[in-house]
């Protein structure tokens, strides 16, 4: 038996930045940056390349995400993520719906890009699994001066 | 003269093999570390580490073989070549080489496996020679079920 990557379960997203204005915004167009924490639990050390996902709530795309060089190592992994996100959408999920600023986030890879060439091989993987997370984005809005509580809702 | 050949060339030539080849049976492989990198459209660099372990009391030459690798019951995703060992208690096996996927389906299989699994299996089939002094070369079957330790168990192991 060997332990596989089991769904990449226990990712997590954190340290979430807003950023907005010409100044903050990516030359790629991101406009929300984070961290993110992929747990590996094998003996496996893989090179994914850039790794390019698709960002849902309730199965409505809010945006996609950009993980560059992505070389999972066994143990902990933390990689820096660029996104590029609807943030009118979110605010309206936020007020609409989802009052705590927790978001149910719907993660699916999209491609896996290494010099240019596009890793098939990794890219059937990742577009079959699905990665849901709560992710708050209340202390990002507060970063930026937009406090929930100030929303309607409950 | 012929009495003696009668007994001794069926232990050399039939009884031997068998015992060799039941001791490749029972000796274990076990993957301490592997890295995929420099992935390519149609291969990639892989570094394995593996530890094979066996009781027995021989200590034959196992000549380099190559070896496919495959998910149960499936087409092998990558053949490697397995370097010459000598058969010790524990024998330490490092494979490092590039390799062309024997197929991009099965590599695919394989690669989604290893993400959406908690456990997978490995099958490791080839065929090779094993010489003991003395002795004519023996054919031998290696068929292995990779094992693989997960990170916890690995940290643990090392305390």
């Amino acid at each position: 038996m060997l332990v596989g990557l089991n769904k990449l379960s226990g990712l997590n997203i954190s340290d979430v930045r807003i950023l907005s204005g010409q100044d903050e915004i990516l030359s790629d167009g991101s406009n929300l940056i984070a961290n993110v924490s992929i747990p590996n639990p094998s003996v496996m050390t893989l090179d994914l390349g850039n790794i390019t996902m698709n960002l849902a709530v309730d199965g409505t795309a809010i945006g996609y995400a950009l993980i560059p060089d992505l070389y999972l190592k066994p143990g902990d992994n933390v990689f820096p993520l660029q996104s590029h996100v609807d943030q009118l959408a979110i605010l309206g999920l936020i007020q609409s719906k989802y009052n705590d600023a927790v978001l149910p986030l719907e993660i699916v890879g999209n491609s896996s890009i290494k010099d240019g060439q596009h890793l098939t091989y990794y890219e059937d993987a990742i577009k079959s699994n699905t990665i849901n997370l709560n992710l708050d984005v209340g202390p990002a809005l507060a970063d930026i001066g937009i406090n929930i509580t100030s929303f309607g809702g409950s | 003269m012929i009495i003696v050949l009668v007994i001794v060339l069926p232990i050399i030539f039939v009884g031997i093999p068998n015992k060799a080849q039941h001791e490749i049976n029972s000796s274990t492989l076990e993957v301490t570390a592997q890295e995929v990198t420099n992935p390519q459209s149609n291969g990639v660099h892989l570094k394995i580490d593996t530890v094979i372990r066996s009781g027995s009391s021989y200590h034959p030459k196992i000549d380099s073989f190559k070896a496919g690798l495959s998910l149960p019951g499936q087409d092998p995703f990558i053949y490697i070549t397995i370097p010459e060992a000598k058969s010790e208690a524990e024998t330490r096996v490092t494979v490092d080489q590039d390799v062309i996927f024997a197929s991009d389906v099965e590599f695919s299989s394989y690669t989604k496996a290893v993400l959406d699994s908690e456990t997978i299996q490995i099958h490791l089939d080839g065929k090779t020679n094993i010489h003991l002094s003395g002795l004519p070369t023996m054919d031998v079957d290696y068929n292995k079920v990779i094992t693989m330790k997960g990170m916890s168990h690995c940290s643990y192991s090392k305390n």
